[in-house]
């Protein structure tokens, strides 16, 4: 039953990530690759804040916030004059910039070795130490996420989103600043994956640079696909069932040399699969150029 | 002084001499018809007004201000908008939402008031879907407002995009061969609805090929040939110059 509930908090967690992304590289249509360095950036932010000064989690939170916006808000300066395949490559750069900051500046982050220790977050006192309160803190999140996200994709600012994706030239020509709101929609998608971060570090207690590498990246990006691009419930369920499907591995009784790599490939499978029986994805409305 | 002054534009493109100095003036409430031979340059001049591309020498000056280089979508704000011949729409949205596209919210395009104040952005939404059912009525597109953009016909795409250049609320129109390709009655609903344009004060400068068309509609004639103005007036004297039935019936010379 922990084990089950363990993999419901992992779950919300990546679905706040996968909605995010969406709006970036779904309804936006902007090839991002990046998206584990913001919630790096949240994660360390947070942790750093309550292990060294002993804020609370909460402050932590907010920080993380914060700073992976203006870290989204720095990114989409040089990454917003490349289209196409060179953005997906800026972003891929940028992770890998912030993943080597992470694992490099040993003073400040410990590198390899992590930050271990991290608080629980506690709510009128209360510290949440069992799992089932964690899930509660995170579907609420899960919740406040989706509702936010879902008033922005649903709206004339969502419609303008989507021109952008069909055609941005087009909607130039109509009076649009689209450098504008592909800068807010880098900062919105940022925001999110700190908030997500946060959560990560708060709830395992324990975050080292591994966990926000290129691949953990571009496995979002197979959860956004996978669900369907510019579907936030596609997401949900992307994210979902992309934690959920692995860890069915481990009943089989593998060992776990074996179940990891394993994992790896029946990613790559699914997407096979995927791409050529439905491309746009199971809930999708639209796919890759 | 006219609402658009365009002096000594150049373009070149791979060594080719697209324009080489063009200049003309457009008076405010005209229509003018930009014609000449394929290839002599009127699609250029429309893109470097509308801000598609930048012209290597000369200038553009929109009520007396200089657009030259701006980008496109100020260029648009400022009051220009801009049709295609083969029309630039969003095939993937219905055909309401392509116009509500062309109109600027207060709210809705705020994220503030779209996260925070959702009830007034939906009033707003509304109001401009009334307002951008003005414009399909306008066209005769009322009841495709459900339909994919895709799912129109050619006329038809040719009529939406007319509306959804009218829902900028721009002064200048450039249209680039709004009636090439049409079927004779959505040609006559084109025509009528330039007219009425006209008649509200607003600009249109067009680039057309049939001669008798030009001559019905417009004020004002500019001839273009291997990017050079051979001519310009009213239709009854520019039909008559030599340069220009040489231009239309002496071939490439």
């Amino acid at each position: 039953m922990e084990y089950l509930i363990h993999i419901l908090v992992i779950s919300g967690i990546y679905v706040i990530l996968t909605m995010s992304l969406n709006l970036i590289v779904g309804y936006t249509g902007l090839p991002a690759l990046g998206h584990a360095a913001f919630s790096c950036i949240g994660a360390y932010t947070s942790a750093l804040l309550t292990l060294r000064l002993g804020l609370s989690p909460w402050i932590g939170l907010i920080a993380g916030i914060f700073l992976a916006v203006i870290t989204g808000l720095i990114s989409s300066f040089p990454a917003l004059r490349l289209k196409g395949d060179y953005l997906a490559l800026a972003t891929l750069g940028f992770n890998v910039i912030i993943y080597g900051i992470a694992k490099n500046w040993v003073e400040l982050t410990r590198g390899p070795m992590g930050l271990p220790g991290i608080p629980s977050f506690s709510i009128f006192g209360l510290k949440l130490t069992e799992t089932w309160q964690y899930l509660l803190l995170v579907l609420f999140f899960d919740i406040l996420s989706f509702i936010f996200l879902w008033r922005i994709v649903d709206s004339p600012f969502g419609r303008l989103l989507k021109g952008i994706r069909e055609d941005e030239k087009a909607i130039q020509m109509l009076g649009v600043n689209t450098v504008k709101y592909k800068v807010m929609v880098f900062m919105v998608g940022a925001g999110f994956a700190g908030l997500a971060g946060v959560l990560y570090a708060h709830y395992i207690t324990f975050i080292d640079p591994s966990s926000f590498t290129i691949m953990e990246s571009i496995t979002i990006l197979l959860m956004v696909i996978f669900g369907g691009m510019a579907n936030l419930y596609g997401s949900i369920i992307g994210a979902v069932s992309l934690v959920v499907l692995p860890e069915l591995l481990r009943f089989l009784g593998l060992p776990s040399s074996v179940a990891a790599p394993l994992k790896q490939m029946i990613y790559g499978l699914l997407l096979v699969v995927l791409m050529l029986k439905r491309p746009q994805g199971i809930l999708g409305e639209y796919r890759f150029k | 002084m006219g609402i658009l002054e365009v002096k000594e534009l150049i373009k070149e493109f791979d060594g080719i001499k697209a324009l080489k100095g063009v200049s003309f003036s457009i008076e405010k409430g005209t229509i003018t018809a930009l014609i000449g031979p394929n290839g002599a340059g009127k699609t250029t001049v429309l893109n470097i007004l509308s801000g598609f591309l930048k012209p290597d020498e000369g200038e553009v000056y929109f009520k007396g201000k200089r657009i030259t280089g701006y980008p496109l979508f100020k260029i648009a704000k400022m009051g220009i908008a801009r049709t295609f011949q083969n029309t630039k729409l969003f095939l993937q949205i219905t055909v309401l939402e392509n116009v509500l596209l062309a109109m600027r919210y207060k709210n809705g395009e705020n994220l503030k008031d779209v996260i925070l104040r959702r009830r007034e952005v939906l009033k707003e939404e509304k109001l401009k879907i009334e307002k951008a059912m003005e414009y399909l009525k306008i066209v005769g597109l009322a009841d495709k407002r459900t339909e994919l953009a895709g799912n129109l016909s050619y006329g038809q795409r040719k009529l939406l995009e007319l509306a959804r250049a009218l829902a900028t609320r721009a002064e200048l129109f450039l249209l680039d061969e709004p009636l090439a390709g049409v079927f004779p009655e959505t040609h006559k609903k084109i025509m009528d609805l330039m007219q009425r344009m006209k008649s509200e004060g607003k600009t249109i400068v067009f680039i057309e090929h049939i001669v008798g068309i030009v001559s019905d509609i417009s004020d004002r004639i500019i001839v273009l040939r291997h990017g050079e103005k051979i001519a310009e007036g009213k239709p009854s004297e520019v039909l008559k110059d030599k340069k220009v039935i040489d231009a239309y019936l002496g071939g490439e010379s």
